[in-house]
């Protein structure tokens, strides 16, 4: 039964997710070649060229992170409108249980906003590689890598791969951490007979104000001390907030995921 | 005959004001029962408390001697109040989805109720009439061989004439075995479908019989008779 929720949320969202992609590949492309126009020089002597180059270009910008925005929106009002709206009485009277209809809908939806982070990382790479005429990917192995590398280790006591393994990590677990924040929101709203998008946005901000109080009590735990920094003890502090980052964000995941299998398994209140 | 459902002081309220207060009743195989009460008697609360679209504030509710959860869905084949469907799905793709969920759906049977309706399994729901959309809700519901159809409102909204299609193809597509609890407050249309009937006021029930027992005792259809205790 997993495995024909996921098909089925996968079927049910790709449409419109694709489309998405679709456009975000062609502003790359427009971008790129703009990019390249003005890296040639090809439109300095052209005023008309020049702009239009430089409006692809913001273009370009606006829309990378407009299209991130509607893929994340598109996906967490699709989550609402099976979970909680009308199509919810399908979802609810389907004959799997809450945890694997719950549990699908956040993979799904974290999934995408993953492909969606990573088109956007891409996007930008193609479009840096494509305008400079493919010599970027040349230039960041030799100057910028070799930098990024020693920082890392100066600043995190810790090598470029594995911070950057560290940060790939951080970011799959921050996405699910988003989707699960809003569900939980989501659900707690739900739980209410009237004003449910206000209670919703209330739940949102008391969770938020949560998370945030308790990383700081961790930085305060920890020993955050903006002289040891200063004193060259970064590293082994940096490493520290790492791991600590790691297990408080692994720590949310797990609660926001069980105040949602709670109330959608024992406290469901569709309208 | 066994028994399908059962509550117990099944109690389900909004804030302080019950929804549905103590109730207790059977509903066994075998029969149509017309779930029957005005807008607000708490009809849509027992069937979504049923469904395991709400969960009880107290007393208990069980299908088969079992919780409402997995086992329950799998016998129960509901229609609600309103479209639940994904209105961009072809009629073909919910077949399909119905088909992947649910183990007793005929997809032989949906296609063959689809052809007698002139409606085309490769038309988008939302370029239908509502009349449509809920006929084929309606044939998605009856074309699985469940042993609870419960259908919430079936007849309101639409025209007549369709109301005796919805009415002909419950009749026709239910295993004799099975229930089917029908709520509605357009009773004249149903009741000579019915062969049971519950009434419910103000959360509580206030009547369960059979059509027959009602019709000796009282010398009142039940349209009447439901004017009767209903009256404002």
């Amino acid at each position: 039964m997993l495995g024909k929720l996921i098909k089925y949320e996968f079927k049910h969202t790709a449409k419109t997710m694709f489309m998405t992609y679709g456009v975000l590949a062609v502003f790359t492309l427009m971008a790129s070649v703009a990019l390249y126009r003005m890296d040639r020089g090809l439109t300095s002597e052209n005023t008309f060229a020049a702009v239009l180059s430089t409006t692809m270009l913001i273009l370009y910008v606006i829309a990378i992170v407009a299209i991130y925005c509607v893929d994340f929106i598109y996906l967490i009002h699709h989550y609402h409108k099976t979970m909680y709206s009308a199509q919810g009485y399908l979802t609810h009277t389907l004959p799997v249980s809450p945890a694997a209809s719950f549990g699908t809908k956040i993979l799904v939806i974290s999934l995408w906003m993953l492909v969606s982070t990573v088109l956007s990382v891409f996007s930008v790479l193609a479009l840096l590689q494509g305008g400079s005429g493919g010599e970027f990917f040349h230039a960041f192995s030799n100057i910028v890598w070799r930098d990024f590398s020693q920082s890392s280790y100066e600043i995190f006591g810790i090598s470029g791969g594995y911070f950057l393994s560290y940060s790939a990590l951080i970011s799959v677990l921050n996405i699910l951490l988003c989707v699960l924040w809003i569900a939980a929101s989501m659900a707690v709203g739900q739980l209410f007979r009237k004003n449910r998008t206000a209670y919703s946005i209330l739940a949102a901000f008391a969770f938020k104000m949560i998370s945030q109080i308790v990383s700081g009590a961790f930085m305060i735990i920890s020993g955050y001390d903006l002289f040891s920094l200063l004193d060259g003890e970064a590293a082994s502090f940096m490493k520290t907030v790492l791991n600590g980052t790691l297990v408080i964000t692994l720590i949310f995941l797990v609660l926001l995921y069980g105040i949602c299998i709670y109330i959608n398994s024992r406290k469901l209140n569709l309208e | 005959m066994s028994t399908l459902v059962t509550c117990k002081d099944l109690t389900k309220t909004y804030g302080k004001k019950p929804a549905l207060n103590r109730v207790n009743l059977e509903i066994e195989s075998g029969h149509i029962i017309g779930l029957l009460g005005p807008n607000g008697s708490g009809k849509t609360t027992f069937i979504k408390l049923l469904n395991g679209l709400l969960t009880p504030t107290s007393g208990e509710l069980s299908v088969k001697n079992k919780p409402v959860g997995i086992e329950s869905k799998k016998v129960i084949s509901y229609l609600p109040d309103q479209t639940y469907l994904n209105m961009n799905n072809k009629v073909k793709d919910v077949i399909d989805y119905f088909t992947a969920f649910y183990a007793d759906f005929e997809p032989k049977r949906a296609y063959g109720m689809l052809e007698s309706l002139q409606i085309s399994p490769e038309d988008r729901l939302k370029t239908m009439s509502k009349g449509t959309k809920e006929k084929v809700q309606l044939i998605l519901v009856m074309s699985r061989r469940a042993e609870l159809y419960v259908l919430d409102e079936p007849i309101a909204g639409v025209d007549p004439a369709a109301r005796d299609y919805i009415l002909q193809t419950i009749l026709s597509n239910y295993d004799p075995e099975a229930s089917i609890l029908v709520s509605t407050h357009l009773i004249s249309d149903i009741e000579t479908i019915l062969d049971q009937v519950i009434f419910i006021k103000e959360g509580e029930i206030c009547l369960q019989a059979s059509v027959d027992d009602i019709r000796m005792q009282h010398q009142k259809s039940i349209d009447s008779l439901f004017r009767e205790v209903f009256k404002c």
